[in-house]
């Protein structure tokens, strides 16, 4: 098991990416700190990892709540007497041309997706530094990288994603906290129906399905990702194997951003 | 005008992007070197710059030969006494079959010694006279949208554009104590006799129209501004840099279908 005994807070950790990553970390050993704003979303994902025979609690935070952040971090760390691995996967879209953005969604989005990552982070640092190793995962996103016609808020907010990974993969270099983020693509989960749905919408298409065979007729590998494509990658930042790793944008979409 | 009596060297400049930067170059004051294996196109090119009073030269030079291009340097300085610019332009797509899988090593040298090591042969021969004259100098390379990602080309094309990106700011690096900059610009879909079979397929252009967010084929003239820029004094602190010109294309994967731009 690659993840023995490690203590993983995972936010987000109540549905698609973040739940199969707590799902997959969970097998590999680790025990769980799942948060999640939604209760009955972060207990079910509870109840899935106990189902395995696997560790975790949930807690409910808000992580753009300095509080609800501070609290999470160390009543996790208290639980499981240390925190080696943060995985800032909480995240909020909506999809809509920026005349119709209003300024509240975009301050959510920023605040949840950018913000987020960042109190996480600073809260979990301290616990992370103290076994003299530690690793934080963040989600950003390919959105990140190019523009989406209709991402505004999203793309922005995923972009300050790959940079503030880079600056705290130099600024906990000497701490050998490892920081990394991954570029999902075109992901099997809720959100990305609600995305597509209203995309569609936009484009004046009949519905979510016509999204999806014109995305897998522009993904080189052919096919929409699933969620445990995203925890592989994961579990490999998170693990021994990329321990020389830090600072990167691994990116999981086959083959997307190559064209 | 920007570029009042400096001497240029375009190499390639018969046609396409590499004519319309000469021309360019000429209508803001520069006399220019033109380095080219079409000499018919080439003589065209002088001509027209001397319709506008500035002084052109043509040069047969097969980039990818050391003698070629050390003759193409000669007569330059023969004719002009010094060498401030030098745009990287000539280039080649190369024989099909263009797959990774059947290509032939004759295609893949041919291509990879005129695009890269041409860039690589016209600067070292330039690079001497511009140190030698202790006055700076701008090295301008073509890359291309192809050079950052992978569009179907061909896989020797892709190499080749992406080496340039690397070449220059190795170059960029190497040279800047000369005070001398290097930079690259990386076209996309741009119309010319080398994009030609491409364009004339109806449902090609359609489809790369629809793809570009400013929903057009760009046309040579519109990589003339940003080689003036890189040949100006306006980026005198700028090096190393590869500048897409591509109406958005490389970062602006279609996340809604693609006629749908608002």
């Amino acid at each position: 098991m690659k993840l023995m005994n490690k203590a993983a807070l995972i936010t987000g950790a109540g549905a698609g990416i973040g739940r199969a990553i707590s799902m997959l970390f969970a097998k590999e050993g680790a025990k769980i700190g799942v948060i999640d704003s939604i209760p009955e979303a972060g207990l079910q994902t509870v109840q899935l990892i106990e189902n395995i025979n696997g560790i975790a609690k949930f807690i409910q935070a808000d992580v753009s709540n300095t509080r609800d952040v501070e609290k999470a971090v160390n009543s996790i760390a208290a639980e499981y007497g240390s925190l080696d691995i943060l995985v800032n996967n909480a995240g909020v879209c909506f999809v809509g041309p920026i005349a119709e953005l209003t300024e509240e969604q975009w301050d959510v989005t920023i605040d949840v997706n950018l913000k987020g990552t960042f109190l996480c982070s600073k809260y979990a640092a301290p616990h992370l530094k103290k076994n003299g190793v530690g690793v934080i995962i963040n989600m950003s996103s390919g959105l990140g990288l190019y523009g989406g016609a209709c991402w505004s808020a999203y793309c922005a907010s995923k972009g300050g994603i790959i940079a503030l990974t880079k600056a705290l993969a130099v600024e906990f270099a000497p701490d050998n906290i490892r920081v990394n983020c991954i570029l999902p693509g075109a992901v099997a989960t809720d959100m990305l129906l609600r995305n597509t749905t209203m995309q569609a919408k936009i484009a004046g298409l009949s519905g979510p399905e016509e999204i999806n065979e014109l995305m897998k007729k522009i993904i080189p590998l052919r096919r929409i990702a699933t969620p445990e494509d995203m925890a592989f990658g994961a579990l490999y930042l998170a693990s021994d194997e990329s321990s020389y790793v830090t600072g990167i944008e691994l990116s999981i979409d086959g083959g997307y951003l190559a064209t | 005008m920007r570029l009042l009596d400096k001497v240029a060297i375009v190499t390639g400049a018969a046609s396409g992007i590499g004519r319309a930067i000469a021309v360019g170059f000429a209508k803001e004051g520069a006399h220019v070197s033109i380095g080219d294996i079409n000499l018919e196109g080439a003589e065209s090119v002088a001509d027209e710059i001397e319709m506008l009073g500035r002084r052109a030269i043509v040069v047969k030079t097969n980039v990818a030969e050391a003698s070629d291009v050390k003759r193409l340097i000669d007569i330059t300085i023969a004719e002009f006494e010094e060498i401030n610019i030098i745009v990287n332009n000539a280039a080649m797509v190369g024989e099909p079959p263009l797959t990774c899988q059947e290509i032939s090593e004759d295609t893949w040298d041919q291509v990879l010694a005129v695009n890269l090591k041409g860039v690589l042969l016209c600067s070292q021969y330039a690079v001497k006279e511009m140190i030698r004259l202790s006055r700076g100098g701008k090295i301008i390379n073509i890359s291309s949208i192809s050079g950052e990602v992978y569009i179907g080309i061909a896989p020797n094309y892709h190499v080749s554009k992406a080496g340039i990106i690397m070449l220059t700011k190795a170059m960029a690096i190497e040279f800047a104590k000369y005070n001398i900059n290097v930079n690259a610009i990386g076209p996309g879909l741009i119309e010319s006799p080398a994009t030609k079979p491409l364009l004339d397929i109806p449902e090609c252009r359609e489809f790369a129209k629809n793809a570009i967010p400013l929903h057009r084929v760009g046309q040579p003239e519109d990589v003339v501004g940003p080689a003036l820029f890189l040949a100006s004094k306006d980026s005198d602190f700028v090096t190393g840099q590869t500048i897409f010109v591509d109406g958005g294309f490389l970062y602006s994967h279609p996340t809604v279908p693609t006629n749908y731009y608002p």
